[in-house]
């Protein structure tokens, strides 16, 4: 980064988006991750969560802005996290009171990001939050590698889950071509293994209530609702068109949204449950089927994972990555009649806690992941160019 | 005139009587007598400076004076005019130190009803009157009334104390900055106020009126400009930056949420008086004002009498 201030202005109609999209991602993860994208004339904001079982991505064009930096962005690459913590009061700041004017400027010199608040009364207000430079961070998915595509409205989406009360951890979707169920199952395993299932709570829609309808495969899939509500707090606000991309358990969500008209899209990527397992028991069962899922996965990929989601400066494991993208759709199709017989079994699974340690042990090479209810497919690489970037920097250092 | 016109039942009269004859046996000790149509008047000023256990009380034939310290230096005013109380009556002018939380608690003891919109007290139809004997050993008397209910309250009262001199300057101002009330609250509203200290800039170019807060991680500052509608008077002869604590900064916030008006003048040795301006229900406004010592600048201060005309007989 360069010695100059980096200034982004943002005009007071776009002002309520910016803090009110914001704020969800501050909700989301424990530090905001900000990145110029020079090819597309963006800025960028992304977090993952601590258990790096979320991805959330939200993109503002360059039209977005009143005021963009005046210097080509190919120079000035903002790559940096800041706290979300100072982010969401600076936020909570902007939303309070009627701004004239709002302005994000990066000093570089000082490694700080300050919000510049111009409020009425020609009051102004300084929040600035330092910042600490670091590498990209990416989820790995592809939206078209999804057999599954459903479109609707945000609000629409929002009412059908509004009276799932937060304190649920998990929502369950079960997709056929004739019905979209939103449901919650309450399973309880009892000393015997045996699973009873106490109150089902359910919502069944027909393909009519959505935008867009694309159901290609049978899937049965759970993700937290947690923060799936987080996500619908921005229905308030924007009444979109919100895209979802899924297809069997294991592989993560993808929700979508594209604000033409104010100029930003975001991308929210949720990990889902690779099992169904007991409400009340948090350890996973492993059937065969998820065996497979993982073991087909390149060790590498899951080292190189790994090693992403502590921040270090890893190697670049970019070649082999694509590769396993690749073989996902066909892993997929294998575990297909697997999946559909759990469905009709799901009373009778039964959770044998042994299988569960030797299949960690042997196949995931981590096994802090499995620790989690949910299994957490995200995978997080490093920028293809990090390497490339590294070497840069260095030349101009020298 | 009496206060409790409200009811009309023969118990209450005879109450009333009772107090009265009380009043008339005693009443060559009798020292001072208020009366408030309104305890919420009373209460929502001392509950600006309620920031110490204790309050020296002084009734002055000016009105009445409560003087509220923090060792720390800071000390807090309060200053409500004779007009202001429906009625005053001064024998002697008497001096006295009283726990402050328990006057607060027996003023509020018919409870606060809360707006539910702005979470500000309502005002109540609670009278007070205030007795105070001479003697030391009486306590304090609380006479509150609500719709034909009394209470007495009996509070003890302690021993004077000398309070410290700030020796504030008043013609050596270095800087004095007058705010709307309301419009400097929404400016000071998103200052970090878990940061150690504020620092303080007044200087002839812009920004005129700077507050930083310095937290972990970041900072929040506010700027305020000469020609802002909030500023009513701006005046600096020399540039000043000074260090305050915090939570000096959270005690003008309290105030602010019942004054009109705020003054804030820095002399030379860099001692900040912030002075309210509070109207309540009549036309005379009362006057809160705090003086803060710089931090990092801590002067012993002398421990002197406090310079006004109050003289307390002790028999």
């Amino acid at each position: 980064m360069t010695e100059k201030k980096v200034v982004f202005v943002i005009p007071p109609e776009h002002i309520r988006h910016f803090g009110k999209v914001l704020q969800v991602l501050t909700k989301l993860g424990e530090e905001i991750y900000i990145e110029s994208i020079a090819k597309t004339n963006g800025l960028s904001f992304r977090t993952a969560n601590q258990a790096r079982s979320s991805y959330s991505c939200i993109t503002f064009n360059r039209d977005f802005f009143q005021q963009w930096p005046q210097d080509d962005l190919q120079k000035e690459k903002i790559k940096c996290r800041i706290s979300a913590k100072r982010c969401m009061s600076a936020l909570h700041a902007a939303l309070s009171s009627k701004l004239t004017r709002l302005e994000l400027i990066f000093d570089d010199l000082a490694s700080d990001l300050s919000f510049i608040l111009h409020c009425r009364y020609n009051i102004i207000k300084v929040h600035s939050c330092f910042y600490i430079d670091c590498e990209k961070l990416q989820a790995r998915f592809d939206k078209l590698s999804y057999k599954n595509c459903v479109s609707v409205m945000s609000k629409t989406l929002q009412e059908l889950t509004a009276h799932f009360p937060a304190k649920w951890d998990e929502i369950t979707i079960c997709v056929t071509k004739d019905q979209f169920i939103i449901k919650k199952c309450d399973e309880i395993v009892r000393d015997d293994d045996s699973v009873a299932v106490g109150m089902n709570f359910q919502v069944v829609c027909e393909p009519r209530e959505f935008l867009s309808y694309d159901i290609q495969y049978q899937s049965d899939i759970t993700f937290c609702l947690r923060e799936f509500k987080f996500l619908l707090g921005l229905a308030d606000l924007l009444n979109l068109p919100m895209t979802m991309y899924f297809d069997s358990r294991g592989r993560p969500i993808v929700f979508y949204f594209d604000a033409e008209e104010l100029h930003f899209d975001g991308t929210f990527v949720f990990a889902t449950i690779a099992n169904r397992e007991g409400e009340t028991d948090p350890s996973i069962s492993m059937t065969q089927s998820s065996l497979n899922d993982i073991s087909t996965m390149e060790e590498d990929d899951l080292v190189s994972y790994r090693q992403c989601t502590m921040i270090t400066n890893g190697t670049n494991q970019g070649g082999k990555k694509r590769s396993a993208l690749s073989s996902s759709p066909t892993l997929q199709t294998n575990t297909n009649p697997m999946d559909r017989q759990s469905n009709f079994d799901e009373h009778n699974i039964s959770i044998n806690p042994k299988q569960k340690i030797v299949a960690t042990t042997t196949e995931l090479v981590d096994t802090t992941y499995t620790v989690f209810s949910q299994q957490s497919m995200v995978g997080l690489q490093q920028s293809e160019d990090f390497m490339a970037d590294m070497t840069d920097d260095e030349d101009e250092e020298n | 005139m009496s206060l409790f016109d409200t009811h009309q039942e023969d118990t209450d009269d005879e109450e009333e009587n009772n107090v009265n004859e009380q009043e008339q046996t005693d009443s060559a000790d009798v020292a001072f007598v208020a009366k408030l149509k309104s305890s919420r008047t009373l209460a929502s000023i001392l509950k600006t400076i309620d920031f110490a256990d204790d309050a020296i009380f002084c009734a002055l034939t000016t009105g009445v004076k409560i003087i509220v310290e923090d060792k720390q230096c800071v000390q807090g005013n309060a200053f409500i005019d004779t007009r202001v109380f429906d009625s005053y009556e001064l024998v002697r002018q008497v001096r006295f130190r009283f726990h402050l939380e328990t006057v607060l608690n027996c003023l509020n003891i018919f409870g606060v009803p809360l707006d539910p919109v702005t979470h500000e007290p309502l005002p109540t139809n609670v009278a007070v009157q205030i007795h105070y004997r001479e003697n030391q050993t009486h306590p304090l008397q609380l006479y509150l009334e609500e719709d034909g209910v009394i209470t007495e309250c009996l509070i003890k009262v302690l021993d004077d104390t000398d309070t410290i001199d700030f020796d504030f300057q008043t013609e050596n101002i270095v800087s004095k900055v007058v705010f709307k009330a309301s419009g400097f609250k929404e400016a000071l509203s998103e200052i970090d106020l878990k940061a150690d200290c504020i620092e303080l800039f007044i200087t002839q170019d812009v920004p005129h009126f700077r507050l930083i807060a310095n937290g972990c991680g970041g900072s929040t500052s506010v700027d305020i400009t000469q020609d802002s509608p909030v500023m009513d008077t701006f005046l600096c002869t020399e540039p000043v930056h000074n260090r305050y604590k915090t939570q000096f900064f959270q005690y003008i916030l309290r105030a602010l949420s019942i004054a009109s008006k705020l003054s804030l003048r820095i002399d030379a040795a860099g001692i900040l008086c912030a002075q309210f301006l509070i109207y309540t229900e009549k036309d005379k406004p009362s006057l809160v004002e705090y003086f803060f010592g710089p931090d990092e600048e801590v002067h012993e201060h002398e421990q002197n009498t406090q310079p006004s005309d109050i003289v307390l007989v002790e028999d």
